[in-house]
């Protein structure tokens, strides 16, 4: 059978082609290849993207986390409020990563000690997470003003490429290369994909779940640590939405619900096609007020599609 | 120093003990604080966490205090049935007042005329159906939306020296938001005289999606002329969003923080509309005091619609967040 990342691959490459044409033949019409427009998708892509990488490696091991999108406000206020307390930012940003571990830790131990489904226990973890945003918080706004250097080392450009997009591509490698070529990525799809297999075999289920649960978690926080660095300011109210989101990335890029199948290259693809769509939509100049209708349903249609293309291939 | 007894010892924590228990019931003083307190459900429609909410809380914590008010402050997250949920609850209760945010129009008519035939005073604030005398609140404490949506248009229009043919596009968080309806339909209504054209755009809350959204908008419509965000994210991501979009649209929009504040000091933001959100929770709890104590019926108040631009943004600028 075809694997899913090939069709979706394919997909995106056609649109790419397209949308690069139309472009060129209606440079005043649709901006698609304007510099600008290209800035722009450099520096949107890579919060969900590095979001979904985390959701992703999850999903393969068979597991979910709704708590992404509190986690990734949380290390926004964590990073600014520790900042802002007088801490270096590199030790700020430690301390909110170290924040987000425990977290994810949390989650993959009350997942799999007290063998509750994770929807639910990261849907108790997306509440109280939020919660601890709002008390920190005090339901204001923060503002985060970091040094030069270290603005420019996260959302400047480097030769050209915007740096969001670069750090998105490094983690997306890194993630590549554990999910791929070690030892516990092969754990990861063992034990989302036969997990009574992989306990047969020896390897502790319970640790590989725990580590991705972490790695969802910290992704998550670099996702926020990057968005509050380009933004200068979080609100308490964001973020909602953003675990759905992700998931809806991970399943455009080919990764199974039930776990065990999905790709590093599928999730990269799949939130460059998500902004992708949206970004064709409002050059287009589609209806603003009713963008997420248009984006829903061409999501919906993708999926079918690759999904139709999978099981067509495998005949 | 001197060594103190065990009988001291005990003495004074017997006296001490009892100046906490005299000062924990004791009211603080006043003659108001002796009576009977006010018991009053003030209810806000979002979810928790919205930093809009805070100068309106913070007016009804403080007018609670001054007044011997006991307020309980609850939120419906957007949503009108449990809104309705916490209406019956206060009903069944028998609080003596209520305050709430009426954004649904007939969603919360017949829970209102059921308290106010319960004998409980209903005041609306912050939004309010649009229909004179929709239903038996006693009074709205509130800005006027389509009003204000008309005045920041009027303004953008002048400091950008817009003109007939021009493009306004106007972000909005929520777009089933009702403040977002009413605020466009305003700003529509003005442009529309000018022969200006304008479309809402659904931006989202979550600030770096609000900023890409509105900068794609921008690339794709380069020619539009002015960017009214309607709520207080869209506006303060606004001139960060042109700047990404590499356009240099007029930009205004509504509510206050201290981050449009400074884009209005910096010259990148022309103005704001100030909501009045401090008496939006101050001005309903004292009316519903007096109502309750001595019968003085509660009038409806237009708050809000202040135009903050450079001229007085240095004022608003100590308390934006917390008073403004």
């Amino acid at each position: 059978m075809r694997q899913p990342i090939v069709n979706i691959c394919l997909f995106f490459f056609v649109l790419q082609v397209i949308c690069i044409v139309a472009s060129l033949l209606y440079p005043n019409d649709f901006r698609y290849v304007s510099q600008t427009n290209i800035g722009l998708l450099l520096r949107a892509i890579p919060v969900l993207g590095i979001i979904s990488l985390g959701v992703g490696v999850l999903m393969i091991t068979g597991e979910y986390d709704l708590s992404v999108g509190s986690v990734y406000t949380l290390a926004g206020y964590s990073i600014a409020l520790l900042f802002g307390m007088g801490l270096p930012v590199w030790l700020a940003v430690f301390a909110t990563l170290a924040i987000a571990a425990a977290i994810g830790v949390t989650n993959g131990l009350i997942t799999v000690k007290f063998a509750i489904p994770s929807f639910i226990a990261t849907m108790g973890a997306m509440l109280v997470v939020r919660g601890v945003v709002r008390w920190l918080s005090e339901g204001r706004t923060v503002s985060f003003k970091p040094d030069e250097t270290f603005s420019d080392l996260l959302t400047g450009s480097f030769y050209g490429i915007e740096a969001p997009f670069i750090w998105f591509i490094a983690l997306a490698l890194l993630t590549g290369l554990l999910v791929h070529k070690s030892k516990l990525g092969n754990h990861f799809y063992l034990v989302g994909g036969h997990e009574k297999t992989a306990i047969a075999v020896g390897i502790n289920s319970h640790r590989v779940k725990v580590i991705a649960f972490a790695l969802a978690s910290l992704a998550a926080a670099i996702a926020g640590i990057l968005s509050i660095t380009r933004v200068g300011t979080a609100t308490p109210a964001q973020g909602i939405g953003l675990e759905l989101k992700a998931i809806a990335v991970c399943v455009i890029g080919g990764l199974f619900l039930s776990g065990g199948r999905g790709t590093v290259l599928g999730i990269v693809v799949g939130a460059c096609l998500m902004y992708m769509v949206e970004d064709v939509l409002l050059l287009l100049r589609a209806p603003g007020f009713y963008l997420d209708v248009f984006v829903g349903a061409i999501l919906v249609v993708a999926v079918i599609l690759n999904t139709w293309l999978t099981r067509k291939a495998g005949k | 120093m001197k060594k103190t007894s065990r009988r001291e010892a005990l003495a004074s924590m017997i006296a001490g003990s009892a100046a906490l228990v005299a000062a924990s019931t004791m009211p603080a003083g006043s003659a108001l604080a002796q009576e009977e307190k006010v018991n009053v459900t003030f209810i806000i429609y979002t979810a928790a966490g919205d930093p809009f909410w805070n100068p309106v809380i913070q007016g009804a914590q403080e007018a609670a205090k001054d007044r011997g008010v006991s307020v309980d402050i609850q939120y419906a997250d957007s949503d009108p049935v449990k809104q309705n949920n916490l209406i019956e609850t206060a009903i069944a209760n028998k609080v003596q007042g209520i305050a709430l945010v009426n954004w649904l129009p007939d969603a919360f008519t017949a829970n209102i005329a059921k308290a106010r035939a319960a004998g409980i005073a209903v005041i609306t604030f912050d939004t309010d159906d649009p229909k004179p005398n929709a239903t038996e609140s006693q009074a709205y404490v509130g800005q006027d939306f389509f009003a204000a949506g008309q005045r920041i248009a009027r303004k953008m229009v002048e400091a950008g020296d817009l003109k007939k043919g021009d493009h306004v596009v106007a972000p909005v968080e929520d777009p089933d938001a009702f403040y977002g309806t009413e605020r466009y339909r305003g700003i529509k209504a003005a442009l529309d005289e000018a022969g200006i054209t304008s479309e809402r755009l659904d931006a989202s809350p979550t600030m770096a999606t609000a900023m890409t959204r509105i900068s794609q908008y921008l690339v794709g419509r380069p020619d539009t002329k002015a960017v009214i965000g309607l709520g207080s994210v869209v506006t303060e991501v606004g001139p960060q969003a042109a700047a990404e979009a590499n356009v240099t649209p007029v930009i205004g929009g509504f509510d206050l923080s201290p981050g449009i504040i400074d884009s209005i000091l910096s010259g990148k933001m022309v103005a704001t509309v100030d909501s009045g959100a401090y008496y939006e929770g101050y001005m309903p709890i004292v009316m519903l005091y007096y109502f309750v104590k001595y019968g003085v019926p509660p009038s409806s108040i237009p708050i809000g619609g202040t135009v903050i631009d450079k001229s007085n943004a240095e004022l608003v600028k100590k308390w934006a967040g917390t008073y403004r």
